[in-house]
């Protein structure tokens, strides 16, 4: 029997296998709680011992990857023996009980809201999927969670408990989709007061589409996946994709002002947003009318866009949503070095003429992609394969230790897709690029989407790895990539780690006046006492006019350097917006500031 | 506990160890090592270009180019003038490094080193890490400069390793001896004006030159930190342009790391031994000319010993910047566009100028005679007309040796041959200095003599010899500057009872005087007073309590010593400020040549005891002190100086206290 949601397991499992899993209360149940995305889908090695990716749900899914094994193995030195595997359950015992406020508690019965203080439930909302963060569980070690879990069916619920937790003097944290990466949802160790997680998963629906002004109103614990997928079934689309939107929701892309892969068509967050309504402790916040621009002062959406649960919880949005594109174009262009690459990109931006997406990946990159190629199936493909390889590194002379791809993504009506194609391809070639193919370009993203299932199976053999991202000027762009590399790989050496880390990046997306960068780091950790952040990277990133984060936030992994980022009379800005908003720290989340 | 946080003992200093360059050379042939294979180690990071891209790259770079536009605007002409002003700037300076010349001087500095030197000794070891640095990071090489010979002998070195050759800045001087300038610049010099202070544009041209080749790798960049050759053998405080230059590329995050590579090159005997010691007594610099340098075959028949090449630890810019300068501070302006260097940043390039250079001052080996020459220049300055007997010489020598390494000289003393062996070799190789005779030595003061000379010439004549030798002791200033600062405090403190921070205020004022005479870090006065200290309580020479220095019974010979160490410069510094209170109005043209008369007039009357004060490096560095200190105030535009009279003679009462 499950006491939240007064059905039997079995009928929720029900709900999850017609509906998406999300509308479900204990998603520990069809997710992991140690590791990235769907329990079912996890890379193995097999009893063969080669790489295997399980599960149906991706197109990778079932599939034998022969050569992530040799990629894995000479790149990090890692050895199948030698494995480190996950405490496969959680230890209830390690969870500490929870500190409840009674009176809260009481109340909230009171008004129907289903909660919960079940140990699973809890530590699952405990976390984002920083590495230190998955590290620890994956240890066993738990730290300070939510006391109760809360499940607000709508706007009003939260308003109810918004309230009563004003009363009560008790902790909220808002969560979505718990794929936050700066520490976010950490539930600070210092805070005494009963900590509640008001999960917004059940505030999942699309309330009304106006065709005529293109724009849906949706409750904000929706998640990417079935916000795009339900607009679809009306012929419709937001366009926003963010990497992680299998699970991330839109109130918290309200929150950390996320950025989508297809931006340079739909824009970003703050540019797809038309109306925000969020409940605070002074009360709900929202604008009057849903007009395109307005001259009102600074714009009070900026407030809540980037607030990070600090201010109150986001629970309807307005957005702009576009009719699904006619056709759709995957493509990729090799270039001889990251370099021209970049100038490439540049040159793309300049001319304004950049595809739905656009990125460039660095040679590691390249190269760890190809390790992910699944088994093929057929003689004349490999030998396709062979001929391209010939083609580009023997006959064009591109040194394979050097050369970069561009993955690209184009969408839009087929005769444009195609002219737009034409032009970008042009671009490219005076950059020395050369077309490489749609297949290229479309496991490009599909990578995108299972890299992070990846880091776990590092995990199973003593290899950590861990992302992080910026932004930055034109100009900067080759200096940051090769210094946050470099420091990246002196800082492992530095600290004892034994074979040197796979540090790479890629661009991701282009702007008029620079770029988003995104950086990947792994290494071997055998023999090492205590595991490596990111610390380092992100203080090179700022030595070199980097920006503190493009899209994953500050939360409190980066809160340190908030003060040298915006400056303190900048610091003190939001910090009087939230003594204003949120005078008693309901949402004490400390994230920020 | 302190002090081990602060400084390592320099007893525990491990250097490397020598293999001679020259033994090889001497047996085999020269012409097949001059065309030898080949191939250095290069930079991972380079993109291999050409002398001509090279300049096209500094032509059209985004640096050059906003320069170019702003000049053209001020001067009111076209932009295309300005860059064709630029493009024969660059030609003037640019180098055309090659092969073929490098291979020619290759040659024929074998025939010529094999003649001067018995030996080339170079750590190996030191080679080895140069050869790693290059290929991970840019490389700037610094080496001392006390000799002409300085910078062919580096690229021979790194040519006959099998390194990569550097590309060098060399003072246009250089450029007026046709046909070698131009062979220099073949073997990868490249020629910079002396002073152009307000051009603009030939400081843009010469700094985007510097660092479009060191960023891209082109090739190690060699620039001497002092300067100019040190005439005094004593380290000169560094110049920081060059230095500034080179860190900008860290600094502005366009390269991951830059390695300094101090290089200490020593002379057993220096070529321009007796040519310097004239330049400081006012007999003017010859110019630089190809016809005199081939008058100077007479050296060839001269023994000059050996000479130590010591290339020291790598220095990566990342880490002296680490923690010391904000990167970020470049954030917000278009790196292309030339900025004044903040106070951060200029303290931070000062800072780590003084770190380099006495990284070279460490390493650079010091022979016997430098020792021998302490002895007999504070036997002369006693008057001791009859000399030293050998084996006093000998005891004294041995004396010096022991407490010279404890304070951690890097000291080549043969310890397999006995004292006075290696005391009489020495002697011999430099018996131009010295006289012997009846087993007793003195500095060959009284020199033949055609003709009758005025006292004046006379007194001129010995004080020739007198700055020679003075040049040998100069070598191992550096290890003894710190102790005889501290000596010279205590010294002062009359009583008996000598309070530590009477003596600290003393060592203070001493150190902010000579700081343009050594090489002492700015703002380090506690640390080298600490340094001080523990180097004369680790050899017994003092005892320090909490607040009380006692002077132990062995100690007396040290500090005698140590404080005769500075005395000359004390006197210096003291007649310098006479001097300047007698002055009525004085430009700063006329300062060397009237100091010199004065001093002159009052050695002659018997007055002063030191002859070397008729240095003028002491003489400028004491002018320099002086204005930085507030007593002189240059007034700009008229050359004039402005007297500061009771500062001055209050200064020159402190300095006789001591």
């Amino acid at each position: 029997m499950c006491c939240l949601c007064n059905t039997k397991r079995a009928m929720c499992l029900l709900t999850f296998l017609t509906c998406t899993y999300i509308h479900f209360f204990h998603r520990q149940e069809i997710m992991k709680w140690n590791g990235w995305g769907y329990s079912d889908s996890k890379f193995l090695y097999n009893k063969k011992g080669q790489a295997e990716f399980t599960g149906k749900r991706y197109r990778l899914s079932g599939m034998i990857i022969p050569g992530l094994r040799e990629w894995m193995e000479s790149t990090f030195s890692a050895n199948l023996q030698h494995k480190t595997p996950a405490a496969p359950i959680l230890n209830s015992s390690a969870v500490q009980p929870p500190t409840l406020n009674e009176a809260f508690l009481k109340e909230l019965k009171s008004t129907g809201i289903p909660f919960s203080h079940d140990a699973e439930d809890r530590v699952f909302r405990s976390h984002g999927h920083c590495l230190h963060e998955i590290f620890a569980l994956r240890e066993g070690k738990i730290g300070r969670v939510p006391d109760l879990v809360v499940w607000p069916n709508c706007h009003n619920d939260v308003v109810k408990i918004v309230e009563l937790a004003c009363k009560h003097n008790v902790c909220l944290i808002p969560y979505g989709g718990g794929t936050s990466v700066s520490s976010a949802l950490e539930c600070p160790p210092e805070e005494t007061r009963s900590i509640v997680s008001l999960d917004t998963s059940q505030m999942n629906r699309i309330l009304w589409i106006d065709e005529k002004n293109l724009t849906a109103h949706v409750e904000a614990g929706i998640v990417g996946q079935d916000l795009e997928r339900l607009l679809n079934e009306s012929g419709y689309c937001t366009g926003h994709e963010p990497d992680s939107m299998e699970f991330s929701s839109l109130g918290g892309w309200v929150a950390t002002r996320a950025s989508g892969m297809k931006k340079n068509i739909y824009g970003n967050i703050e540019d797809l947003v038309v109306h925000i309504k969020m409940v605070t402790p002074r009360g709900v916040i929202e604008k009057s009318c849903q007009g395109p621009r307005m001259s009102t002062g600074p714009d009070v959406h900026h407030f809540i866009m980037g607030s990070e649960g600090t201010l109150g919880v986001v629970t309807e949005v307005t957005m702009k949503i576009r009719p699904m594109p006619e056709y759709q174009k995957y493509g990729s262009v090799v270039f001889p070095n990251f370099e021209m690459g970049v100038a490439c990109l540049r040159e793309v931006a300049r001319q304004r003429c950049a595809p739905a997406s656009i990125r460039l990946m660095d040679n590691e990159q390249f190269k760890f992609g190809h390790a992910l190629k699944p088994q093929v199936s057929s003689i004349f493909t490999s030998f396709l394969d062979g001929l391209k390889k010939f083609y580009i590194t023997k006959f064009k002379g591109f040194d394979p230790n050097r050369l970069c791809v561009a993955t690209l993504l184009f969408e839009g009506d087929r005769e444009k897709v195609l002219q737009h194609e034409k032009q970008v391809y042009d671009i490219a070639a005076k950059f020395g690029g050369l077309a490489a193919g749609e297949d290229n370009g479309q496991r490009g993203y599909m990578l995108t989407f299972v890299i992070a299932y990846l880091r776990d199976l590092g995990m199973d053999y003593y290899v950590i790895g861990e992302s992080f991202e910026t932004s930055m000027p034109w100009d900067r762009v080759l200096d940051i990539c090769r210094n946050v590399k470099a420091r990246i790989v002196r800082e492992c050496k530095d600290k004892g780690v034994q074979f040197p880390p796979l540090s790479t990046c890629r661009v991701t997306q282009t702007y008029d006046a620079g770029a988003c960068v995104y950086f990947y780091f792994a290494f071997n950790y055998r023999g090492l006492k205590q595991i490596a952040s990111d610390h380092a990277a992100r203080e090179e990133i700022l030595a070199n006019g980097g920006s503190l984060s493009h899209h994953h936030g500050v939360g409190k992994l980066r809160k340190e350097w908030m003060r040298e980022s915006i400056s303190s009379v900048g610091m003190g800005m939001l910090k009087s917006v939230k003594d204003y908003v949120d005078p008693n720290n309901i949402f004490g989340n400390r994230n920020l500031l | 506990m302190r002090y081990e946080v602060l400084f390592e003992d320099p007893m525990l200093k491990k250097r490397d160890d020598f293999e001679d360059m020259l033994e090889e050379r001497r047996n085999s042939s020269d012409l097949r090592y001059a065309l030898k294979c080949y191939t250095p180690v290069l930079y991972k990071g380079l993109t291999p270009c050409k002398v001509s891209e090279l300049k096209q790259m500094v032509l059209q770079s985004d640096q050059l180019g906003y320069v170019i536009t702003q000049v053209s605007k001020e001067k009111g002409v076209t932009s295309d003038e300005v860059t064709g002003e630029a493009a024969a700037i660059l030609e003037e300076m640019a180098q055309r490094l090659q092969l073929s010349t490098v291979r020619f001087f290759a040659f024929t500095l074998s025939k010529v080193f094999k003649t001067l030197f018995r030996s080339i000794c170079i750590n190996e070891e030191g080679l080895q890490r140069l050869q790693q640095a290059i290929h991970n990071h840019p490389v700037v090489l610094l080496p001392s400069h006390r000799s002409y010979m300085d910078f062919l002998l580096m690229s021979y070195i790194l040519y006959t390793y099998d390194l990569a050759l550097p590309v060098i800045a060399a003072g246009m001087d250089f450029m007026g001896m046709k046909v070698v300038g131009e062979m220099l610049r073949m073997s990868g010099a490249f020629f910079i004006r002396r002073s152009f202070g307000g051009d603009k544009l030939y400081w843009a041209v010469f700094s985007e030159y510097v660092k479009i080749m060191l960023k891209n790798g082109y090739a190690p960049v060699e620039f001497f930190l002092e300067g100019t050759r040190s005439r005094t053998a004593k380290s000169l405080t560094p110049k920081l342009g060059l230095l500034n230059i080179v860190m900008d590329p860290f600094l502005k995050g366009e390269v991951f790391d830059i390695s300094l590579v101090p290089v200490s090159i020593s002379y057993e005997r220096t070529l321009e031994e007796a040519l310097y010691a004239r330049e400081l007594l006012g007999v003017p610099k010859p110019k630089e000319s190809t016809s005199g340098l081939f008058k100077a075959r007479k050296i060839l028949s001269e023994d000059y010993g050996s000479i130590h090449v010591y290339f020291g630890q790598p220095v990566s810019v990342r880490s002296l910047a680490e923690s010391r300068v904000n990167r970020s501070q470049f954030n917000l302006i278009p790196r292309h566009i030339p900025t004044r260097p903040s106070e951060e940043i200029l303290s931070f390039v000062n800072d780590s100028a003084y770190r380099l250079v006495r990284a070279q001052e460490e390493n650079m080996v010091l022979k016997p005679w430098v020792l021998l020459a302490f002895v007999l220049l504070q036997k002369q300055a006693a008057e001791e007309k009859q000399g030293t007997a050998l084996d006093e010489l000998t005891e004294q020598a041995v004396w010096l040796r022991d407490l010279s390494r404890q304070y951690g000289a890097f000291l080549h003393w043969p310890d397999h041959i006995p004292p006075s062996e290696v005391v009489s070799s020495s002697l011999s190789l430099h018996r131009g200095l010295v006289r012997i005779s009846e087993g007793r030595v003195q500095l060959a003061l009284e020199q033949e003599t055609r003709g009758a000379i005025t006292p004046e010439e006379e007194l001129l004549n010995k004080a020739v010899v007198i700055l020679s030798c003075a040049s040998y002791r100069n070598q191992a200033l550096n290890v003894f500057i710190r102790p005889a600062l501290l000596a010279s405090a205590i010294h002062t403190a009359a009583s008996n009872r000598k309070r530590k921070t009477e003596i600290y205020n003393s060592f203070s004022f001493l150190r902010n005087m000579f700081s343009n005479e050594f090489i002492l870090c700015p703002g380090a006065t506690v640390q080298d007073f600490e340094e001080a200290c523990y180097l004369l309580v680790k050899t017994g020479t003092l005892q320090i309590n909490q607040q009380e220095v006692l002077i132990t019974e062995r100690g007396h010979r040290t500090l005698a010593f140590l404080t005769s160490v500075l005395d000359p410069f004390l006197q210096g510094y003291q007649v310098v400020c006479r001097f300047l209170c007698e002055q009525d109005g004085l430009t700063e043209k006329q300062f060397i040549p009237a100091v010199r008369k004065f001093i002159i007039k009052h050695l002659l009357t018997g007055r002063l005891r030191y002859t070397e004060v008729l240095s003028s490096d002491l003489q400028k560095n004491a002018l320099a002190a002086l204005i930085r200190l507030g007593a002189v105030q240059k007034i700009k535009g008229y050359g004039t100086l402005k007297l500061n009279k009771v500062m001055l003679n209050s200064l020159e009462d402190t300095l006789g206290k001591k």
